[in-house]
């Protein structure tokens, strides 16, 4: 007989959907945070009138982001990064007291926080089962692409505001630029066969 | 178990993150450039990076084969089920979002939504999940990646054939509790490829077109109900005439052509002739389930309708049991008929239609002309399972009966589906309503038909008791 039988006491409830993913909100709180460090680096090098719009557009886009991640808005985070690099650009291009600006690939790094990190939150916003290998491998890849790219430019920028060494340092950012347009290139033929 | 793949090319989208990746690279290139800072320049790098690995790792082939598998294609309702969903990409994508769609009948439980990460599969060209609809588990059954067969590896297109690419793949398991009866159709599975740092996505979206069908919770019935006429076939129902059985008809005088296995010889010895015994033979017979689709009462849980169902159910099992032909004719928004037959493959094809039944409102004034001749033929016995709250219903079975068929009613109390009257109004109505159905109800036994309500809760056994004494109350003349 094809129909099976159940006797009523058998008869099984589903488990109550969860509605709170603190994962979510810790990634959140992590990219707003990140956005507030920006604004206090803002803060620091705004020694000019260009500086202070740049710390008002900083926390701007410390609002939007705020705002984005409390309301599920994705835009945000775009709007806030947009918003973060231009108040830090302002801050640095207009400073006057020309200091070098070393903590700018830290500022970077920042910025790539509240951009990524921002989004992973959206991404792990519903209950999801599997989430914590999938943001434990991104958080690997993310740190070691972050990583690299900051212990490059800080490479760089040390050697290209070493006075006598600029030079050298505008050679090796230029022909590590065209390696990277070459191997791009290569690439994107290779694929188009 | 039961599976079904569905292979689909994905639309790759940039995340938010990216956009903000690239402003952020853009503006401080800028501000390098027009402010002749090289710090900026450094900012711009080290944002550069992440941007520059999502769009290299995400440039790649957009197929992906999902397939959708269930451990049981039946269960009965409060049950579990559990869904698999496998996703099959090529390279390079890294994580996978599954969005089950499960229909209204299902409770989803907290993994209906799942973020798995995909791995690279296992080459075996023996077996691949291709598109067969009917694959088997062959791996460890450890429901993590590479539990099904892998897929051969497959080239890419536009890709160069000395070089195929790996494909990945992952596996994710939904647990699915069965809410409401039916026929449930899973039309939708929503697929999101992440690349290594979740800023390039391939949405996808597949029709797996799988079904589960849910069972409502049935017990056993022992009464049959009795047709006026069988057929020649062996079967359990007493019949009208004489012959070899089982049942006492009478003791009479031998006549030439009496067997002799039939003579009496106790009444023969006390009155000196030979007298023979005359039996009713058992014999089979043929009913049709005719149910009333055109309204219910209740909710897809709990209704007429699936009271008439559960019924409906019972009696085929019991009467295809007792070698009876059973058919099946559904008239309302939509008309269906099952030609009889017997066996346990019919049952399976009642219960089936069963499930499927459906109300689906219609204006039209449909009577039983729609209905072919074979659907209803004229010895059969007709079980119309109705909540008589539709008098095309209603019409249909009298119709029935003005036509010669046998036929019986089982009503299906719709009251007790309903809420108790909070304003007087409502009790009026309520009422007027009630007598409405009355009128039905005698009309019916006004036609020569005998009716039974089925309660809501209960057993159908004193029920079909009630439907046989009535049946016998009931004046028949065949017209």
């Amino acid at each position: 007989m094809m129909m099976r039988l159940r006797l009523q006491e058998l008869v099984r409830t589903p488990p109550r959907a969860r509605r709170a993913e603190p994962v979510a909100w810790a990634l959140a709180g992590l990219a707003t945070v990140a956005g507030v460090a920006v604004v206090a680096l803002t803060l620091v090098r705004a020694d000019a009138p260009p500086g202070a719009v740049g710390v008002v557009l900083g926390l701007a886009g410390v609002i939007a982001l705020a705002g984005g991640l409390l309301r599920g808005a994705p835009g945000g985070v775009s709007w806030a990064t947009t918003a973060l690099t231009t108040g830090y650009v302002l801050a640095v291009a207009g400073s006057e007291n020309g200091g070098d600006a070393l903590e700018a690939p830290l500022v970077g790094v920042l910025l790539v926080v509240v951009a990524v990190v921002g989004t992973w939150s959206f991404d792990v916003r519903r209950p999801m089962v599997g989430r914590r290998e999938v943001l434990g491998a991104r958080a690997v890849a993310l740190v070691i692409v972050t990583g690299a790219g900051a212990a490059a430019s800080w490479l760089v920028l040390s050697i290209g505001l070493a006075g006598a060494a600029r030079g050298l340092g505008v050679t090796v950012a230029g022909l590590s630029a065209v390696v990277m347009l070459t191997a791009l290139g290569a690439g994107r033929l290779r694929r188009l066969g | 178990m039961t599976a079904t793949t569905q292979r689909s090319t994905g639309r790759r989208r940039a995340g938010p993150g990216l956009g903000a990746l690239a402003s952020a690279a853009v503006i401080a290139a800028l501000g390098a450039v027009i402010g002749g800072r090289p710090e900026l320049a450094g900012l711009a790098a080290v944002v550069t990076a992440p941007l520059l690995v999502s769009l290299l790792s995400s440039d790649g082939p957009r197929d992906l084969a999902v397939r959708l598998s269930f451990d049981s294609d039946r269960c009965t309702e409060g049950e579990r089920v559990t869904a698999a969903v496998d996703v099959e990409a090529d390279a390079p994508w890294s994580s996978a979002e599954v969005v089950l769609r499960a229909p209204r009948g299902f409770a989803a439980g907290p993994a209906v939504r799942s973020l798995v990460e995909l791995r690279p599969g296992t080459s075996d060209p023996d077996h691949g999940p291709g598109g067969d609809g009917d694959g088997a588990p062959g791996g460890d059954g450890d429901g993590g990646p590479g539990r099904y067969p892998a897929a051969p590896i497959e080239v890419p297109v536009g890709g160069e054939p000395w070089q195929p690419v790996d494909p990945v793949r992952a596996s994710v398991e939904v647990d699915l509790w069965a809410r409401a009866w039916g026929d449930h159709r899973f039309d939708a599975v929503d697929v999101v490829l992440h690349d290594r740092l979740g800023l390039v996505r391939l949405e996808a979206r597949t029709d797996p077109a799988a079904r589960v069908r849910v069972h409502p919770p049935v017990s056993k019935v022992q009464s049959l109900l009795d047709p006026r006429t069988t057929r020649l076939v062996v079967g359990a129902h007493r019949s009208r005439a004489r012959g070899r059985g089982i049942e006492l008809a009478d003791v009479r005088p031998h006549v030439t052509g009496d067997a002799l296995s039939t003579v009496n010889w106790r009444v023969t010895a006390r009155r000196g002739r030979l007298h023979v015994t005359d039996r009713h033979p058992e014999q089979a017979s043929d009913v049709v389930l005719f149910l009333d689709t055109f309204a219910e009462a209740g909710g897809a849980t709990d209704g007429t309708l699936r009271l008439a169902v559960t019924t409906a159910m019972l009696l085929a099992e019991r009467h295809l049991g007792a070698l009876d032909r059973v058919g099946l004719a559904e008239l309302g928004g939509v008309l269906r008929w099952l030609p009889m037959s017997t066996g346990v493959v019919q049952l399976q094809r009642i219960v089936d239609a069963l499930l499927d039944a459906n109300v689906i409102p219609s204006g039209v004034d449909k009577t039983i002309d729609v209905l072919p001749t074979r659907a209803v033929p004229d010895r059969a016995l007709v079980v119309g399972l109705s909540p008589l709250l539709d008098p095309r219903g209603m019409r249909a079975l009298v119709d029935l009966r003005a036509r010669g068929r046998d036929v019986v009613a089982l009503v299906c109390e719709p009251e007790a589906f309903l809420g108790p009257a909070t304003t007087p109004i409502e009790a009026t109505a309520r009422r007027i309503w009630r007598l409405e159905r009355e009128r039905f109800e005698v009309t019916l036994a006004e036609a020569g038909i005998a009716s039974a309500r089925l309660p809501r809760a209960g057993e159908l056994e004193p029920v079909l008791s009630g439907l046989l004494r009535a049946r016998r109350a009931v004046r028949v003349t065949r017209r």
